[in-house]
């Protein structure tokens, strides 16, 4: 058969990365992304792009283990070379705070991380509030700059990328051979999968450029991630939560917290509100399914529930799809070549 | 009674407001007066990054090792306080690299998480094959002198804006101390060989997504001859030039070449900052520390000389612990006239 058509709908992080990931293990395929939103108003650009891994219920650890792995591997090598600037990576240390020890003190990304170990007591006379605390240095992803950076080596690669608002997987069918769909939120009105939920997230993007590492209160509620321009200072987890719209209250409580930890933050200036929806689900979908209508047949790869962990493991996941879409045709070769018989 | 500093770099501006802290309260007739024909952002203190960091050795100078203990910590006391931001005073982290393995510093205690460099955070800096990772303080010149010269003028300190040629100058009408903080050109007050310019050349870039220093060390060529990076509130300091016995503070074109191209070397995600600007300073270099009284016969007067110059590269480091002996010596002075009481305690 002729080159394959793959379609990929969504424009956030899980859909560009998934999108150039195809472009490399399969470059003779036509590649278009689709998508209602692009960078800067995906969900992805609210997030911070810390790279600290959300632990997945019902994914096998070792998977999430070589998913983070092979991001974090990936972006090292960026975060050393010229296009890190415009990519939007790069590395900072900071501390993981708790107020009592936890029960699992060695992550299972604690050797992926570079320079991991308890803090001492002298650092953690900082925290007064805190009994123990884990010092490391990880990457960050800076959106928009790192959504924008994969943009522009997809249209490198000759990918096309359209606004386009898909409202059911279907429509597609004509134009593609095959549908990856990052959809992210989306996939709950697209596929009405009830395992993905929303968490809410708001968080606040601050100018205080001497602050220069990461502070994280180890129960996800309140941190401190120091960005290429500005400072995001989180935040909120809240299920079932729809609602764009900031809440002032809880931006003043953000600010409290995060000022708790880092008593300098009073001195910030230009404050943004931002919120987004995490996609949430007890494990990501990577897979692979054949959607079927009267007779017609429509292959399609999932990549999508990253929840609060997107940026640690996008590129691991996106491989993964990427394989799925390699399958995808051969088994639409296979059955091409049969059709011929 | 009246007391002149001469100086108004970290090391004069620092001195003047420990002794205003400790003897204010005990003496209300103390005046201080600080004496400078360059001020900030003008002196040398303005152009150096602000990063603590001691030397690799001390060359069993201990007592310089206490100083700069005390420093980090008075300083790491302020961190939390209101005033931080104002003085430019942060907590930084970063890299020291080395082509072989090193002893530890005599400040790995003083500063926070000092430890060795794991193999895969070396590779991040090929050529490179030892080093360490610590948590440091950065205290911006550029800051923290104007957030010092406030201190003193709500605690009526007077500036004086001229260039002192001699103790004499300064001292009589009721001037029997002065504070000697010179720094580079205190040779010019009174001669001393022992005081050589370190001449240093930087680059100042906007690299905003760099958040570690960075200071390679090549143990022939000698401190601060090898490539340093140094993220501040506002720019980038790219350095590595240290000229012993060279006087000039023109911005030299081979120098900044070599600092450009090894530091983009050392870490390529630097060819696409921006240079914004370039400055040279003279560090003002000795064997030791030059902090010591000494009586001199000005004139038809007796005046005591607090001496407190010749930090080379580390005033910022040393500079909290300096002022605190130089205001111990003022103490002793004073009590000799039997102008205190009681030995004058440090408030800390």
């Amino acid at each position: 058969m002729a080159s394959a058509k793959v379609a990929v709908v969504g424009a956030g992080l899980i859909g560009l990365s998934t999108a150039l990931c195809i472009t490399e293990t399969c470059p003779s395929c036509s590649l278009t992304v689709l998508s209602e939103r692009f960078s800067p108003n995906t969900t992805s650009d609210v997030a911070a792009g810390m790279l600290i891994p959300h632990t997945y219920p019902d994914t096998p650890i070792h998977t999430q283990k070589q998913w983070f792995r092979e991001t974090f591997t990936y972006l090292f090598a960026i975060s050393n070379s010229a296009e890190a600037s415009e990519a939007g990576i790069h590395l900072v240390s900071g501390w993981q705070v708790f107020k009592s020890t936890p029960k699992e003190e060695l992550p299972f990304w604690s050797d992926i991380v570079l320079g991991f170990r308890p803090m001492s007591e002298a650092e953690l006379q900082k925290f007064p509030q805190h009994q123990f605390g884990q010092a490391f240095t990880t990457l960050k992803c800076d959106c928009p700059p790192y959504l924008l950076w994969l943009e522009k080596r997809l249209k490198a690669a000759g990918a096309q990328m359209f606004t386009k608002k898909v409202a059911d997987l279907w429509e597609l069918h004509r134009e593609y051979d095959i549908i990856v769909n990052c959809t992210g939120m989306g996939a709950q009105e697209l596929l009405g999968d009830k395992q993905l939920f929303p968490v809410r997230g708001q968080v606040l993007k601050v100018q205080a450029p001497w602050v220069k590492h990461f502070i994280r209160d180890g129960d996800g509620y309140t941190y401190i991630y120091p960005g290429i321009h500005t400072v995001t200072l989180g935040g909120t987890r809240e299920k079932e939560s729809w609602s764009l719209s900031p809440d002032p209250g809880t931006s003043k409580g953000i600010f409290e917290r995060c000022c708790s930890l880092e008593p300098s933050l009073q001195g910030a200036q230009d404050i943004e509100v931002k919120v987004g929806l995490r996609p949430s689900r007890p494990c990501v979908r990577v897979q692979r399914e054949v959607l079927s209508q009267g007779g017609l047949k429509l292959p399609v790869v999932h990549n999508y529930g990253h929840g609060a962990g997107g940026f640690s493991v996008h590129r691991g996941t996106a491989k993964e799809a990427a394989c799925l879409v390699g399958e995808c045709i051969s088994a639409l070769q296979g059955s091409s070549s049969r059709a011929k018989l | 009674m009246r007391v002149a500093v001469i100086g108004a770099g970290v090391i004069g501006l620092s001195s003047a407001l420990c002794i205003q802290e400790q003897f204010q309260g005990l003496l209300p007739s103390l005046q201080l007066e600080v004496y400078a024909d360059h001020f900030t952002p003008h002196t040398t203190s303005d152009g150096a990054a602000g990063l603590w960091q001691p030397y690799l050795s001390d060359h069993g100078n201990l007592q310089e090792t206490l100083w700069n203990k005390e420093t980090f910590e008075y300083l790491l006391r302020h961190l939390h306080s209101p005033a931080a931001q104002e003085m430019g005073l942060f907590l930084l982290s970063g890299y020291n690299l080395f082509t072989e393995p090193v002893p530890d510093p005599s400040w790995k205690n003083i500063v926070l998480g000092f430890r060795n460099l794991t193999p895969k955070e070396l590779e991040l800096f090929p050529g490179y094959s030892y080093g360490w990772f610590n948590t440091a303080l950065m205290l911006e010149g550029r800051k923290y002198l104007p957030w010092l010269t406030n201190r003193l003028t709500q605690r009526g300190v007077k500036f004086f804006h001229k260039k002192v040629e001699s103790f004499q100058e300064v001292s009589g009408d009721g001037v029997d101390v002065v504070l000697n903080c010179s720094g580079m050109r205190a040779g010019e007050l009174q001669p001393d060989p022992q005081l050589q310019p370190g001449r240093g050349q930087v680059l100042k870039v906007l690299a905003p997504w760099v958040k570690h220093f960075i200071i390679t060390h090549d143990l022939k060529s000698g401190i601060y001859n090898s490539p340093y990076v140094i993220p501040g509130s506002e720019f980038t300091v790219l350095g590595g030039i240290y000229q012993h016995g060279n006087w000039s503070q023109e911005n030299s074109a081979k120098d900044h070449q070599s600092i450009w191209d090894s530091c983009c070397r050392l870490l390529p995600a630097l060819q696409t900052a921006k240079i914004i600007g370039e400055w040279s300073g003279l560090r003002p270099a000795r064997p030791w520390v030059r902090l010591e009284r000494e009586s001199l016969r000005l004139g038809n007067l007796q005046a005591e000389v607090i001496h407190n110059y010749g930090h080379g590269g580390f005033g910022i480091t040393i500079h909290w612990g300096c002022a605190m002996a130089a205001a111990r010596i003022l103490g002793s002075i004073l009590q000799e006239r039997k102008q205190l009481a009681s030995p004058a305690q440090p408030r800390l």
